[in-house]
């Protein structure tokens, strides 16, 4: 004090008491002041302290940091929440509980506080106790979501999942919405894999929201792509359906979770439903008939389209509904079409002479597209439609008239270029197919200069081929040599074996091979028996030719294809034993393995071919076809 | 009973042994042996007696040479390993049945005449040289520990037994706790966590529906099982994998579930996990309290317990986290020699056809050395560095094998990264020191020279 009178001097002695007084107070004020703001710094340093601690995770500094902060100001929010931390991270849970009661001292009632005083005696083993904590905070105010919400998210924390469900169901109990907390459980029973109870919640959500219904497809695709959630959640879906048959966003939903599973044919009821409570007139069928038809589930597709069809949808969608239904029969016929795997293509290639058995098929699909060019004449849908039909006169019924004439109405009517190209590539195989070489070129050259590459490469080769066939093999290896030069295009294989092939047997056995040649067309234009009586002639008149191994396997095909089993296992095993130089002596072997297989449907002589191309050309590129086809037919597990 | 090779059930049949053989029985066998030995012996020098599998820089596909090696044994048949002859070659008796299952999987082989058997035969066993012969007389029953639902990750450990067609059975908590590792002579594991932090995947992945279900599967299963925390749970199946161990049995284990089974065991009385693994928070003294003496491998490791952090302590090298960077392209490990003739068991799991192996990353990439037990072997090391890459130690009556890192073919392997394709990887060596590990307990013991 007498600093403090020191340095308000009296001067004259005049000064009143009154007057000194007045300094007295305004001078306390300024040193308490100064006093509290070094104070406030003080605590604020030490809170950071405190709150470093923390975050470096040294709990126990923390601890006596947080003590002394505390001590100093026990109203004090934070210091009471940081202390409440760090006890309860070094498992001081006594401590801890007793901190929160004395701060229950002061909000007696807060929910918070009671709700983070159970989880405390929850973690000290005093489960009952933090049970009937969290009951008390419940009932305190029962009408009000956000005190459920509290309980049951310090229940998750303790990962009390099964009690914090019961939490939230209570809500609903107490008079609240009965979807509330939807979201929450179906998250809880999801994680908990009890799908059929997850879907119900969902659905609660798209009652009250359908607009929600891709948000809960996304959510409930977690668990659909499993067989047992996909189960789960379809049965629940169709129970909720039974009894709310007229909600269409439930049946939207059971649609998407039939095509998750690729149930197709319940997707489509489903869709039909939607489509008839809506009086679509279709609209929303035809969605789901393309779908159908990018899935390939033909037969569905089809059966869409009809519907559509038959119920008179709008002038919108009929044409490509009708286009729509014309392909999926067209596939349908190609499916039932027995021809396909008999005699199996060679592994790597597509049949190369197909045959249909199923011509009534096919002319169903043809008779559905013509109506279509009669109906939208001149549009593309009609365009697409010659085409297709070209297509099918083609390579199912051999009509190659028929197909010319479609292929040629398709480039006609066609506006986008490439049903235009198509048309041409189609026409100009119908060419070779006749043995009119020179139209068939007139029509590849032109291509050889369209914009896209694909159709210049193809139509470059073809032009290849077409030398070939005539013995113009310079002419040939040249134009092929513009493909071979670049590795990267689909061509470059075939152009690389043609040329390969050609330039092996040009210079010595230049007649054999024109004589191949020849014989070839004859193969391409499906005159097989006269090629394989050409392949023959040419095996016989030049035994040791080079491209007797060649020659022998074209007859070995021929012969296949021509149903002459036992003679075509006859030419390839002489290609096996006799040929001896011949690098074709597995495609030979892997042959005779597929007859067996598939022809003649002998499992053991099959295995017996595959086991001999192992053991006798173990640097087969074949090897490891043999080596799965071995463990197929023996039933392997791999 | 003796094997013999060519007649009767499958391609081995068995004939009486010596004590169940009538005495008239026995005189005629030796006559025919003499017989045999005279007449018939130089005919058959001629023939192909044995089917030799090489598996050096020649092998097409040198895991399944461990399939066909496995089936063999499976089917009765005997196999012997050719250590450091030819990238530890196998052999055994010649049979057409062996040479079609050989060309059916891919595995390459030469029949050899007797007479090319014994020079074989003879060049392994020479005193001057490092190579021996292990006889292979059992298939051996391996267990993998795996959890029953789908990991976002892959496992090198089931890819190689698949791809290699060697039979194994699946084995999760529920199995171990029963004791039913009893069954089996290896158990083989991989990317798993035995300290009950879910793969120290919460900073990334804690909000991925794959972690929180298989956070919500343990649960359920530890508290199935009667224990309140999965920490204790795994705690308690490591003790059981140990005791496993002790018992006789064989351990390999890959990538985290290597260190992670350590520092559990280290932690038996120490809660080392915080609150988003195990509802609380770990002991503010957790590191103090660890006991090395409980260990097989590791001691005086550091743990590293920030639960943001995707890392479990020191032992991994270098560090997970972040990720660090290096050229794949120099990043390799050097294999140790030892002698076939006195060290068998490290000489077998170090067989491969080439010494350097390209290295690959983990959760657990590889094990710094410091920290490594002296009583512990290393195979393998990344040269200069403190980095050891494969280990090998014995406790009590069996032995534990830990192989770093996660893949052998992928460098850097992800969660959600499609599973290495084996199909393109026939001949990795990575791969092979994997599969070494599963052969060893078919193995006939031999006294030890001195």
């Amino acid at each position: 004090m007498a600093l403090f009178f020191g340095i308000f001097p009296h001067v004259d002695g005049h000064f009143t008491v009154k007057r000194n007084r007045k300094y007295v107070i305004m001078s306390l004020c300024f040193i308490g002041g100064i006093s509290a703001l070094g104070q406030d710094a003080d605590v604020a340093a030490r809170l950071r302290l405190a709150q470093s601690f923390e975050q470096s995770g040294d709990w126990e500094r923390a601890v006596s940091v947080y003590e002394d902060l505390h001590r100093r100001d026990q109203v004090n929010y934070v210091f009471f929440d940081g202390l409440r931390r760090a006890y309860t991270q070094v498992k001081r849970y006594d401590e801890a509980i007793g901190l929160v009661q004395r701060r229950l001292n002061l909000q007696p009632k807060d929910p918070l506080l009671l709700s983070i005083l159970a989880g405390l005696h929850y973690e000290n083993g005093e489960e009952t106790k933090a049970d009937s904590l969290w009951q008390a905070v419940l009932l305190s105010d029962r009408k009000n979501a956000g005190t459920y919400r509290l309980v049951a998210s310090q229940m998750l924390d303790h990962r009390l999942y099964e009690q914090a469900i019961q939490t939230y169901l209570s809500a609903r109990s107490s008079g609240l919405a009965q979807d509330i907390f939807a979201e929450e459980l179906g998250s809880i029973y999801s994680a908990l894999q009890q799908y059929g109870s997850a879907t119900k919640e969902f659905i609660r959500i798209l009652k009250r929201a359908p607009e929600q219904l891709p948000y809960i497809e996304n959510r409930i695709s977690s668990f659909t792509m499993k067989n047992d959630g996909l189960r789960a959640a379809t049965a629940v879906v169709q129970e909720d359906i039974r009894q709310n048959p007229a909600n269409l966003t439930l049946r939207s939903f059971l649609a998407w979770l039939a095509i998750e599973g690729k149930d197709f044919e319940s997707a489509f009821l489903q869709h039909r439903a939607i489509d008839s409570l809506k009086k679509a007139r279709g609209q929303e069928l035809f969605n789901f008939g393309q779908r159908a038809l990018q899935e390939r589930a033909y037969g569905v597709a089809a059966k869409t389209f009809r519907v559509i069809i038959e119920q008179q949808a709008p002038p919108t969608i009929m044409p490509q509904a009708r286009f729509g239904y014309a392909r999926a029969i067209e596939e349908l016929s190609d499916q039932s079409d027995t021809a396909e795997s008999d005699p199996v293509p060679f592994p790597g290639e597509g049949a190369q002479w197909p045959v249909s058995e199923s011509q009534p098929s096919f002319k169903g699909a043809v008779a559905l597209y013509g109506r279509i060019i009669a109906d939208y004449p001149n549009s593309e849908l009609a365009a697409q439609a010659h085409y297709r039909i070209g297509l099918i006169k083609l390579e199912r019924f051999f009509d190659l008239d028929g197909s010319l004439t479609a292929f040629d109405e398709a480039k006609k009517v066609a506006k986008s270029q490439n049903v235009q190209y198509d048309a041409i590539l189609k026409k100009a195989e119908v060419f070779t197919a006749r043995g009119n070489l020179a139209e068939a070129k007139t029509e590849y050259l032109p291509l050889t200069k369209a914009a896209f590459p694909n159709y210049r490469d193809k139509a470059v080769f073809q032009l290849a081929e077409l030398d070939y066939f005539v013995g113009a093999f310079d002419s040939s290896l040249a134009r092929l040599n513009m493909l071979t030069s670049n590795v990267n295009i689909d061509l470059a294989n075939d152009a690389l074996q043609l040329q390969y092939f050609i330039q092996e047997n040009k210079a010595a056995w230049g007649k054999a091979l024109e004589d191949f040649a020849k014989a070839d067309l004859l193969a391409r234009r499906r005159k097989f028996s006269e090629a394989l009586e050409s392949f023959k002639g040419i095996a016989r008149a030049n035994p040791n030719a080079l491209l007797i191994d060649d020659t022998m396997m074209k007859i070995g095909e021929l012969q296949l294809i021509l149903r002459q089993t036992m003679e075509a296992l006859g030419t390839f095993q002489k290609v096996t034993s006799e040929i001896q130089a011949s690098i074709l002596r597995d495609r030979a072997q892997i042959r005779i393995g597929e007859v067996y297989h598939y022809v003649l449907k002998d499992k053991a002589k099959a295995i017996e071919a595959y086991e001999l191309l192992l053991a006798k050309y173990p640097h087969s590129m074949y090897v490891e076809e043999a080596r799965k086809r071995i463990r197929f037919l023996r039933g392997d597990a791999i | 009973m003796s094997k013999k090779p060519g007649s009767g059930l499958g391609f081995y049949a068995e004939m009486p042994s010596e004590a169940e053989m009538p005495k008239r029985m026995k005189t005629t066998l030796i006559a025919s042996i003499v017989a045999i030995t005279w007449f018939v012996a130089p005919i058959l020098l001629h023939a192909q007696s044995k089917l030799f599998i090489p598996m050096d820089l020649k092998q097409t596909d040198h895991l399944k040479s461990y399939g066909v090696a496995f089936w063999v044994l499976e089917h009765n048949g005997e196999v012997d390993w050719l250590l450091n002859y030819r990238g530890g070659s196998f052999m055994c008796d010649y049979s057409e049945v062996v040479a079609r299952e050989c060309r059916i999987r891919g595995v390459l082989f030469e029949p050899l005449a007797a007479a090319e058997a014994s020079l074989v035969f003879a060049d392994v066993q020479r005193d001057n040289n490092n190579k021996d012969v292990v006889r292979l007389e059992k298939a051996p029953r391996i267990a993998v520990y795996v959890p029953p639902n789908f990991k976002p990750w892959d496992d090198a450990v089931t890819l190689a037994l698949e791809y290699a067609e060697i039979k194994y059975t699946k084995v999760w908590d529920e199995e171990v706790l029963a004791g039913k590792l009893a069954e089996y002579d290896w158990l083989h594991l991989h990317h798993e966590d035995f300290t009950g932090q879910y793969g120290k995947f919460y900073a990334n992945f804690r909000t991925a529906s794959w972690y929180v279900e298989q956070q919500l599967l343990y649960e359920r299963e530890a508290k199935r099982l009667g224990f309140k925390k999965v920490s204790d749970e795994k705690k308690a199946v490591a003790r059981a994998i140990k005791d496993f161990i002790a018992n006789g049995g064989f351990m390999f284990a890959m990538c985290s579930a290597t260190d992670s089974y350590d520092i559990a065991l280290a932690a038996e009385n120490v809660d080392i996990c915080d609150v988003m693994f195990d509802g609380d928070s770990p002991d503010p003294n957790a590191q103090k309290k660890l006991d090395f003496s409980k260990t097989l491998a590791f001691e005086n490791f550091k743990l590293d317990m920030n639960p943001l952090r995707y890392e479990y302590s020191d032992i991994d090298i270098p560090t997970s986290d972040p990720p660090p960077f290096r050229d794949q392209n120099t990043d390799y490990f050097t294999l140790f020699e030892f002698s076939a003739k006195y060290d068998p068991v490290p000489t077998m799991l170090t067989q491969d056809h080439v010494s350097i192996i390209k290295g690959f990353m983990g959760q657990t990439t590889a094990f710094r050395k410091s920290l490594i037990k002296r009583t512990v072997t290393t195979l393998a090391e990344r040269e200069g560095t403190e980095e050891v890459k494969y280990i090998h130690g014995n406790f009590g009556r069996g032995t534990f094998t830990w192989y770093a890192g996660h893949d052998p073919e992928d460098y850097q392997h992800a969660v959600g990264d499609p599973p290495t394709d084996l199909t393109l990887h026939k001949n990795s060596p990575g791969y092979r020191l994997i599969l070494n590990n599963v052969l060893f307990p078919a193995a006939k013991k031999k006294q030890q020279k001195t």
